[in-house]
This record gives structure tokens, sequence and C-alpha cells, in this order.
């Protein structure tokens, strides 16, 4: 009997791969991927890139403000057969320069944006700069406009949200319909930022809701399950190199719904009561982290030198925040912007020398969610934030110790 | 037509063959037997790389004919038949087109990785052929069927790679484990061509082979959550009782 069975197995097999194999596997086809995966300098010039952001259509790297970009080489490593046909050979980063990749088979091509980002970060934020990011999705994501050391104006991306996390759920959502997106009700200028906390749906063992964010640093979904683990895709933080006092913005906040939690259809399953303070109401974050990069290098088991949404509030790599904390986090009045001045608490020394290699990183963050990395918040809850100030301490022009102001140690 | 209408049908052309039965230009008969095959693109496309697994699913068949004699070599048979069609299969694929459940939301792109596939088919077949008698214990058949589909499963899941949504250029997805499900896809109708042999092995005991060859493709023709069409392909093999 057994041997019948393993005759009728083996004529099964052979029966579909008379069928199948019809000319047998074929010749494999050239690849159709058109991406820049990486871009390192070569020699020591590598040693002077700070971190690097590459999205679907920009490449930024961010370098010592020193460093000079007039004549650099790149190294770019692309995808399995794919070539530069356009801007390889370009030098010269003084200012944003177009590299456009072209597929191993010829029929796919992307024009990568490429910016050596030879500046500090500015410490001022207006929110009146938004871009399209996907050629398929209408989510837009802010960028700040900077000099970048040589006259000229550029885009710096410093910012980013979770929207293309989102867009992957919702491939017909609106530019409005996205958890972040831009208004014209601003407070001072073009735009400003809107964060709304969305419902994602039925969506299995994934993310049933969705919290507006914006935060500076990189959204990504490069090694990870992007829709299981979203928390590690919110890469928190750039190098920066001022010791920063205080944290000045405007905002609003108007809520239609407490803290609910979900399950994984989408369903409500409770009301949420925060842990310290046993409220229910739904809160939005507005927040400053500095942290020691190098640390947090050391403490994460696969060395990244960033935070994520799993530890950004409470990494033994953090040495200062501030964070609003005053009741208009519940909500406020009216339909003006509220402004507000958060200082800067230290937790440890920051150590001038060290600042100045950049070893520290800024991370600034809102969310119309206090909760939503964890899906926890309610629908509907709205929050606008504009004209953003980030004040430092001075920087000591000798020495460039900006830490010599030591206040709230 | 719905499923009641076609069995209707059916019963109605056997009732009217057995009807009409005279002693000796009729011979009837009941088969049991197993599907071996599977439900494959002709001519594997560029995109799957390698098939890893193949295993046929336990697709039982059941049958009832009847034989029309016109001459001492020639007659005209039909029948009808329950039958499983079946296969699970692990593909590798590169850069290949399909439409995932990705966490519960929908996403089309091109998928680099691991692609399982369980298919499992419920049809009532109805096989209509001309029959060449070789000799007293062997003969022929020719001819086409259609399939009527009573339950369809095409589904399986996605995993051990990456997927970019849209198109070759859209936002790269790491990490990707994720269900399809194109069960609500499939036709409800297969036909294709029919050959097999009977042997009458003693007195009434007989042992068949048929090798149906669908000409259908198994979607619809505005499904476009796989590249390629498919199509049923299996060898029916068995046992049957001559009345």
């Amino acid at each position: 009997m057994k041997l019948l069975k393993n005759e009728l197995m083996r004529l099964a097999a052979f029966m579909f791969m008379t069928i199948a194999l019809v000319g047998c596997i074929k010749d494999e086809l050239p690849n159709a991927e058109a991406d820049i995966l990486d871009v390192v300098l070569s020699g020591d010039a590598n040693n002077s890139v700070l971190t690097k952001k590459i999205d679907l259509n920009s490449v930024t790297v961010f370098v010592e403000p020193t460093f000079n970009v007039s004549n650099i080489t790149p190294i770019y490593t692309l995808s399995e057969g794919a070539r530069i046909v356009e801007g390889g050979d370009i030098t010269d980063f003084t200012t944003p320069q177009n590299v456009k990749v072209v597929s191993e088979d010829g029929k796919w091509s992307k024009i990568y944006r490429v910016i050596f980002a030879a500046m500090e970060l500015p410490i001022q934020y207006n929110f009146d700069y938004w871009e399209k990011k996907s050629s398929t999705r209408n989510y837009e994501e802010c960028f700040e406009r900077v000099d970048n050391g040589y006259g000229e104006i550029t885009n710096l991306y410093m910012w980013a949200s979770g929207n293309a996390g989102y867009a992957i759920a919702n491939s017909k959502a609106p530019a409005n319909g996205y958890p972040t997106f831009k208004t014209g009700d601003c407070q001072e200028g073009l735009y400003a930022a809107c964060m709304q906390t969305l419902w994602v749906g039925p969506a299995g063992q994934g993310s049933p809701i969705a919290a507006g964010s914006l935060f500076i640093g990189e959204f990504s979904g490069k090694g990870i399950n992007i829709m299981r683990e979203p928390m590690k895709a919110t890469r928190f933080g750039l190098p920066f190199n001022k010791k920063p006092k205080t944290l000045k913005f405007f905002f609003k906040y108007k809520t239609a719904e407490p803290m609910y939690t979900y399950d994984s259809d989408g369903k409500k399953t409770g009301l949420y009561a925060d842990p310290i303070t046993g409220d229910t109401r739904d809160y939005c974050a507005a927040y400053a982290i500095l942290f020691d990069n190098v640390k947090a290098a050391q403490i994460d088991p696969e060395g990244r030198n960033y935070l994520d949404g799993s530890n950004i509030l409470s990494s033994a790599a953090e040495v200062g925040r501030a964070i609003l904390t005053d009741d208009d986090k519940y909500g406020t009045d009216g339909d003006t912007y509220v402004y507000k001045e958060i200082p800067f608490t230290y937790t440890e020394e920051v150590d001038p020398v060290r600042l100045a290699k950049y070893e520290y990183s800024l991370a600034i963050v809102f969310s119309s969610s206090y909760y939503g990395a964890s899906f926890i918040g309610g629908l509907g809850n709205i929050m606008w934030v504009d004209n953003v100030t980030l004040e430092c301490c001075p920087t000591d022009p000798d020495t460039g110790d900006s830490s010599s102001e030591d206040s709230n140690m | 037509m719905t499923k009641n209408s076609i069995i209707a049908i059916i019963l109605l052309i056997i009732s009217a063959a057995f009807n009409t039965a005279e002693a000796k230009n009729f011979e009837f008969s009941a088969k049991a037997g197993i599907n071996l095959g599977g439900t494959s693109p002709m001519g594997l496309p560029a995109e799957i790389r390698a098939i890893n697994v193949f295993k046929p699913t336990f697709a039982f068949s059941i049958e009832g004919d009847v034989k029309r004699n016109f001459n001492e070599k020639w007659g005209l048979m039909a029948g009808i038949r329950f039958e499983v069609k079946g296969m699970s299969t692990d593909a590798t694929v590169k850069n290949y087109q399909i439409l995932l459940q990705y966490e519960g939301a929908p996403i089309e792109g091109v998928f680099t990785g691991n692609v399982e596939t369980k298919v499992k088919n419920s049809y009532i077949t109805i096989p209509v052929a001309a029959v060449y008698d070789i000799s007293k214990r062997w003969s022929l058949r020719f001819g086409g069927y259609m399939s009527f589909m009573v339950d369809g499963e095409f589904s399986g899941n996605a995993y051990n790679g990456y997927m970019h949504d849209g198109s070759p250029i859209g936002e790269r997805i790491d990490n990707v484990d994720a269900p399809y499900d194109f069960s609500e896809d499939m036709r409800k109708i297969d036909a294709g061509v029919l050959v097999g042999a009977d042997f009458v092995a003693y007195k009434h005991l007989l042992i068949y082979g048929d090798l149906a060859w669908g000409c259908v493709p198994l979607f619809d023709k505005n499904f476009t959550a796989l590249s390629f069409n498919m199509y049923n392909v299996y060898l029916n093999l068995g046992f049957g009782y001559l009345f």
C-alpha cells in the first residue's frame, strides 16, 4: 500500500512537472528594481557623514557643517543590476543634484534628489513647505528650506511622519485624509502641520488606529515588518551640535473622543486610563529630547544610534527633555493658537566637546494621541502645530562650548 | 445558472439515458478514483524561479457513466462525476505581481520571495467521449468535459521576502509575511479535452485512467492579481464496476 502511495505521488509530481515545466524554468528575468540602497563617501571623507535618510525619491546625507561638499565622490549601492544613467559622476554637491537610476531590465527608472547637507540643523520650523513623495499615493511630507552654507537655499528633509505606513493600507486617501498633512489654518506663513488620529480598519494583527505624528528623524520600514512593528519604523532624532534650552511652539488641540483601546479588527475594546493620572481623556504629545547617540548605539542590541517608538521617552541615552505637561494638552479653547514655552530639564551633563562632535541627537516630536504608537487614542482628535523654535544655549565662539549656561541640572 | 439547476439538468440527462436503455446497446459503470496533477500555468512564467515543494492533496472522484454502442468498435459515452482537483506548492519567485492581504489591508505589488499555494476545487463534471474498443478488455476514449465548480479554494501565503508597492519602483516593504485568497476570483466553469482508457480486469471490475486537460483559464478575465493564466491538468485514476 505504501509502495502504491509512493508511486502515485511520483506520478502526480511527474504530471505537474510535465505541465508546469513545458519549456522548463525560464531564464531569470533581469531585475526590475531601481533603488538607491545606500551611499557612502570614499576614504576618510566618509567619517564626516553624520547620518543619512533615503526615501522614495530623495537621499539626504547629513555631514559635518565644516565638510567641503564641492568635490566629493559618492559611491552608490543600487538594486541588483541597476545602473545610474544621469548624475553618477557629479562631484559638486553644493546644491542638490538629480541622480537617475535605471533598472536592469531598462523598464523602470527613478530620479533621486541627492542632497549633501553640510549645514547646521535649523532651530526654527515653520512647516510652510510640503512635498508629495510617492507617484501613486497622495500623502505629503514637510521639509525645511535652509541656507546650505554656499549662499543657496535648499530643501532639508529633516522631518518625518507615519504617512508612508498609513499609505500601505489606504492607497486612495487624499492628502488631508492622512494622519499628517498641511493646513492653511496656520499661525503664520503659508501652512501649519496638522495631525489627526484615524481609524485604519479591520487590519488583522496590524494597526487598528493611526495617530498623526511629526518628528525629527526618519520613517523607515527597512528590515522590519512595518505593519507588525510600526514602533520600530519611527527613527527619532538627528545629530545636533547645540544644547537646547527651551522648546517654543504654537498649537491647537481638539478632541472628539477619549482614549480607547482597539482589538485587531479595529473594534473598540474599552476606555483606557492613563497609568499615571488615571485620566481617560486623550492628550496630544509635544516634546523634545536630547540624547547621547553614542550611548544609544551602545545599549541597543543592534547598534542603532537613534531611538524609536518603543523607547523614545524611556531610553537611558536621554540627557534632557522638554515636554508639554499642562492641561492644554487635553485640548485648547476656541480656534486660536496657544503659545507654549517649555524649558529643558537635564538629567545628565552635556559634554561640550562631544556636542561639537555631533555625539548627541535631537528629536522633536508632535502627535495627536500620546499613546498613538500603542494604538490607544481617540478617533478624530486633531492637533495643529506651527512656528516652532528651539532656543539653544549660546555657543562659545572659541571652544564651541554651548553647555556653559547649565541651567536646569 | 445556480448550482441546483445544474444538478437538476444533469440528473435529467442521466435518467433519460437510463429510461431509453436497451439491454446490449447500453453499458453502465460506476467509478471511483483520484485526481493527480496540478493547477498550473502552461509553461512557468519567468517570475517563478523554482518549485520547492509540490504535494498532491487528497483529491477523490466518483463517477457514473453510460455508454451507447453503435457497432462492435465504436460507441459514445457520457457521465457525471463529482471530483476534487487540488494540490499545494511552494515556489521561489522574483518580481512576482500579486495582490496580498497585508495585515488585513489589500496591497498589490511586486513580490520577491516564497509563495505557498493551496488549491482545492470541487466540481461536478460531465465527460463526453467517443469510445473505441480495441479488444474485449481494452477500450480508449477521446472527448471533452465540462465542469461546474461547487466549491473552490485558491489561497496561500507570500513569505520570506519583500515587496514593492504597486510597481517595482514603489515603496519597498520588508519582511513580508502575508496571505492571499483568490477563491472568489475563479471561474465557475471549466472545460477541456479528455483522453482515457478502460481495462476490464475481471468480469465487472475495471481499471481506468483519464487525462483531463483544461482549456479555460482558471481565473476570470478581469482578474489581475496574478500576471498569468492557470489551467487544470489532472490525471484521474481509479477502479470501476461494470454493470
